[in-house]
């Protein structure tokens, strides 16, 4: 295994891929062999969205599909939501322990970042909601109340959504947020 | 190339992880520069951000988005800018409401601007931006910061390539109007490098071990090593309330570990070899393990089967063991409770933004068991649910206060009722225990099962059914908040178990009183206090703890089960642990443990095997676990306490006739130490005659004194200093607000909020 991925993954590609992650050439390479597990053949190809979300430690997340579509370099067509590898190292990447607070909070704010627009909106947050608890956590009024909640505390603008400033200042007051925001693989 | 370098530092020095005054005012900065160096700067007279909104929002009407992110590309040019930020963020701390750029300093500026862009980088205005930055407040761990700025110290020339760049270019342009409004996040991801890759292997090595003790420093750590994995993925399954449960269950089980081998060497182990084993008379029963009659009755499991033996004063090691280890328990239970200050919870709520933090920041990527990922949705809905509740109590409590005098009286009236009814619980609990105790016979020969287990049975029926009677208080007393609720629960469950061992203590004394027990029938004086072992009141008290601690044991255990199995089956549904009943619980035991141990030294032994416990489902309410343990802690503390005043009276009051006294003619056990120290001879004498000195003791008196007054004054500056920095924090948020508004103002959004704030800075 270690030798086929090593013929796939030249030195220099290998070099590359270091220098924009934050893993070292043999992290990389199990990240290949991790892909691999999944599916993908080569660098060059995607793998499917329902492929990548068999990956253990994100069949359990809520947010999984939004974690595929915001770092699928396919944002429109067939091939939404596609994952080739640079696609899956940087995930693997933004969520290694080695990833600074800022990084991740501003895959963060994109997570949860439903409709794509720059701001999270009132729409956005609950979804997000929806997602931390289950369709049955909470009741349709409690989300609303929650989302206007949230809005009355972090919104600093007053234009009712969250722009990544705001988003960031809420984050800046969780010291948990790096330790939680983390997937080891 | 240098010019790129340049950006990357630029970008660096301004983009650390939160959102703070610098890149509020660095920001401030490239807007500035916007309007500066670029052909539309011209002879405009700058005043500053805030003062003349009219002139910005004219100037930037003809700045548009491609400009400001052309600027960005430029930004070797705002280096000079450092400087004046520097000032202007100092100035910002001190006195918030001025940031006026004089045209003096506009000048200097533009003669920055004008020089050779490769020596900004010796410039000193940089590094006095950088110092600028490291004097600003920053709230949270200087962690990331060290990171980055490793990160920064990398050519960026290095990671021009292909495939690099074709990744960047699509990484940057997901929120292009995000960038505009110089976010630079996704900049700041270009500037993100890897710190590791340059590393050789022992080097990368060192460097994650570094890294590694860093994390393992700053983040929760377990301070015992035992079982942390277990309770680990409890508390990933279940939550980190009942986490804080388990944890608190090993640390009652370490100190009673604790407890035991004291015991076991100094006191146990001494006796059991030189025991008379043939003084025993009844046959030993297994049943007897369980209700400490017959021939385990006799053994040195009791207080009564403790005798002088030569060579060893055990009538000392007696009375010094439990008092040493009372002491001890109190330094360790006031330790712990003072460690336990931080938060250690897996939702973590912010008292500024509770919602805030609880959606957006509480998710654990980290899980991937199903039941765990249940557990964790479950425990963020319970927190936003308690969220909403706390805030919807804040608002009842207002109205409360605001009602007419009728409701008020109601209500309080209703909560007298219910404090009533509880004294009459706890009368109704002293008459059975006192009708129980005082009625039982002494004698473990022709006993039936009723007369042998009445106390303990009727001591644990109280302590299993009336704290759920007790609970059901709460349903008529209206209490605005469920914390206040489950406090005053808490603290009446709590004040009704300490006052039945209480009741049961006194009973036992007035009992082993009343019998005249301690008639002088001992007349050899070793073990031939056996005989009369039934009658030795301490023997009588061990028993009885001894059993109470194994029978609460055991009924607990079926009652939980039962109780489990009944829901189970009737309801279909797990019943409910409930959090707070069973710490209760456990500290009640405690305290049956330090009471129970100078009269039967086995009780710690036996409590600290039944600490192994049981499991049902986890509890749905969220608890902010630090406050959980620190609750458990004052409770055991509280309860140790208040046993340690019936102990002390027992050992100085108590006349002693039987057990390891039964020889000697002390008045009490505490005279065991006092004839020790009469009896001590030589360098021993000399020692005792100076700590009992009253000049001595006065003076050491006198210096403790001073020590607390000391440490007095120096915890009131340490609480000044705390609340002004809290004042000062609060002042740089507000300040950073509104410069946050003016921003958005200049950015041509959020007009309709931007102009009054936009005044109050003028």
């Amino acid at each position: 295994m270690g030798c086929s991925s090593s013929q796939l993954l030249d030195a220099e590609t290998l070099e590359e891929y270091q220098d924009c992650t934050f893993f070292t050439k043999r992290e990389i390479i199990h990240v290949f062999e991790r892909y691999r597990q999944l599916g993908g053949k080569s660098l060059e190809d995607s793998l499917a969205m329902n492929q990548v979300l068999d990956l253990v430690e994100l069949k359990e997340n809520p947010f999984k599909e939004r974690i595929c579509l915001v770092f699928s370099q396919f944002t429109d067509g067939e091939k939404k939501g596609h994952i080739s590898f640079e696609d899956f190292l940087d995930m693997m990447s933004v969520f290694s322990e080695g990833a600074t607070r800022d990084v991740k909070a501003s895959y963060a704010f994109r997570i949860y970042d439903f409709d794509g627009d720059g701001y999270l909106d009132k729409k956005d947050l609950m979804d997000t909601i929806e997602c931390l608890c289950g369709k049955d956590g909470l009741s349709e009024y409690e989300r609303e109340l929650v989302a206007d909640k949230i809005l009355e505390e972090a919104d600093l603008d007053g234009d009712h959504r969250l722009s990544y400033v705001e988003f960031e200042h809420v984050i800046s007051r969780a010291p948990d947020f790096v330790n939680t925001f983390r997937i080891r693989i | 190339m240098n010019g790129a370098n340049t950006t990357t530092r630029h970008n660096h020095s301004f983009s650390v992880e939160d959102v703070d005054l610098v890149m509020d005012a660095s920001r401030a900065g490239q807007e500035r520069e916007a309007r500066q160096s670029p052909p539309s700067m011209n002879g405009v007279e700058v005043h500053g951000l805030m003062d003349e909104h009219s002139d910005t929002e004219e100037l930037l009407a003809g700045v548009t988005r491609e400009e400001l992110l052309q600027f960005q590309e430029q930004l070797p040019n705002a280096v000079p800018d450092a400087k004046v930020l520097a000032q202007s963020d100092r100035r910002l701390l001190s006195s918030s409401h001025s940031i006026r750029f004089s045209p003096a300093r506009a000048a200097t500026c533009d003669a920055y601007a004008q020089t050779d862009p490769l020596t900004f980088d010796n410039l000193p205005s940089q590094f006095a931006a950088r110092d600028a930055i490291d004097e600003l407040p920053r709230p949270g761990t200087t962690h990331g910061r060290r990171v980055s700025d490793m990160h920064g110290r990398r050519r960026v020339s290095e990671m021009r390539n292909r495939r690099a760049s074709r990744w960047r270019s699509k990484k940057a342009s997901i929120h292009p109007e995000t960038d505009a409004l110089e976010l630079d996040a996704p900049k700041r991801l270009q500037a993100r490098d890897n710190v590791r890759r340059a590393l050789g292997r022992w080097h990368l090595f060192w460097y994650d071990l570094r890294r590694w003790w860093h994390l393992k420093r700053t983040r929760r750590r377990d301070p015992i090593p035992i079982w942390s994995r277990s309770i680990k993925r409890i508390e990933g399954y279940f939550g980190s309330g009942l986490a804080s449960f388990f944890t608190f269950l090993r640390w009652l089980f370490l100190v009673n570990l604790l407890i035991s081998v004291v015991y076991i060497c100094l006191v146990i182990l001494p006796m059991a070899i030189r025991f008379d084993y043939n003084g025993i008379t009844e046959s030993f029963q297994w049943y007897n393990v369980i209700d400490g009659a017959g021939a385990v009755g006799q053994s040195w499991i009791f207080y009564g089967g403790y005798s002088s033996i030569g060579g060893y004063r055990m009538d000392l090691a007696y009375v010094l063991v439990p008092a040493g280890l009372i002491t001890a328990c109190f330094f360790i239970i006031i330790r712990s409770a003072a460690k336990t200050s931080e938060s250690k919870s897996l939702v973590q709520i912010d008292a500024r933004m509770p919602f805030g933090i609880i959606v957006l920041a509480s998710w654990d990527y980290s899980l991937n068991q199903p039941s765990g990922v249940e557990n964790l949705k479950s425990g963020i809905s319970n927190a936003i649910k308690d969220a909403i509740a706390e805030d919807k109590a804040q608002h009842d409590i207002h109205e409360l206060k605001e009602a007419d005098w009728k409701e008020k009286a109601r209500v309080y009236a209703m909560r007298a009722a219910a404090w009533f009814i509880w004294m009459l619980f706890v009368a109704g609990s002293f008459a059975a225990i006192w009708f129980v105790v005082l009625e039982q016979r002494f004698t473990s020969v022709g006993n039936n099962f009723v007369e042998t287990y009445a106390p303990v049975l009727v001591l644990s029926f109280i302590n299993g059914a009336l704290p759920l009677a007790i609970k059901r208080l709460n349903n008529i007393e209206h209490y605005k908040h469920p914390r206040t609720a489950s406090q005053v629960t808490t603290l009446r469950v709590f004040m009704l178990r300490i006052l039945t061992i209480y009741a049961l203590l006194y009973g036992f004394f007035q009992k082993t009183n009343f019998t005249e027990l301690q008639t002088p029938v001992y007349n050899g004086t070793n073990s031939s206090a056996s005989i009369t072992q039934d009658d030795c009141a301490g023997t009588v008290i061990g028993k009885e703890i001894y059993k109470l601690v194994l029978v609460d044991t055991l009924v607990g255990m079926l009652q939980r089960l039962a109780a489990t199995l009944f829901w189970y089956f009737w309801l279909k549904r797990r019943v409910e642990l409930d959090l707070v009943q069973c710490v209760l619980h456990l500290v009640y035991r405690q305290g049956l443990v330090w009471i129970g141990m100078s009269f039967s030294p086995a009780v710690p032994v036996v409590a600290a095997i039944s600490n192994v416990r049981r499991f049902c489902r986890p509890p749905q309410t969220r608890w902010d676990s630090s406050k959980n343990t620190s609750f458990f802690l004052w409770c055991l503390g509280a309860t140790l306490f208040f046993m340690a005043i019936p102990l002390a009276w027992a050992l100085t009051e108590y006349k002693p006739n039987c057990g390891p006294y039964a020889a000697s003619e002390y008045d009490s056990w505490f005279d065991a130490i006092s004839m020790w120290i009469t009896e001590s001879k030589g360098s021993l004498r000399r020692f005792f005659s100076v700590v009992l000195n009253p000049v001595f003791m006065f003076g050491v008196l006198l210096l403790l004194c001073m020590w607390i007054t000391m440490l007095r004054i120096r915890v009131q500056n340490v609480r000044r200093v705390v609340r002004d920095t809290e004042w000062e924090l609060k002042q740089t948020r507000e300040d950073k607000k509104m410069l946050l508004v003016a921003l958005q103002v200049k950015g041509g959004r959020g007009n309709a909020l931007g102009a009054p704030s936009g005044e109050s800075l003028v």
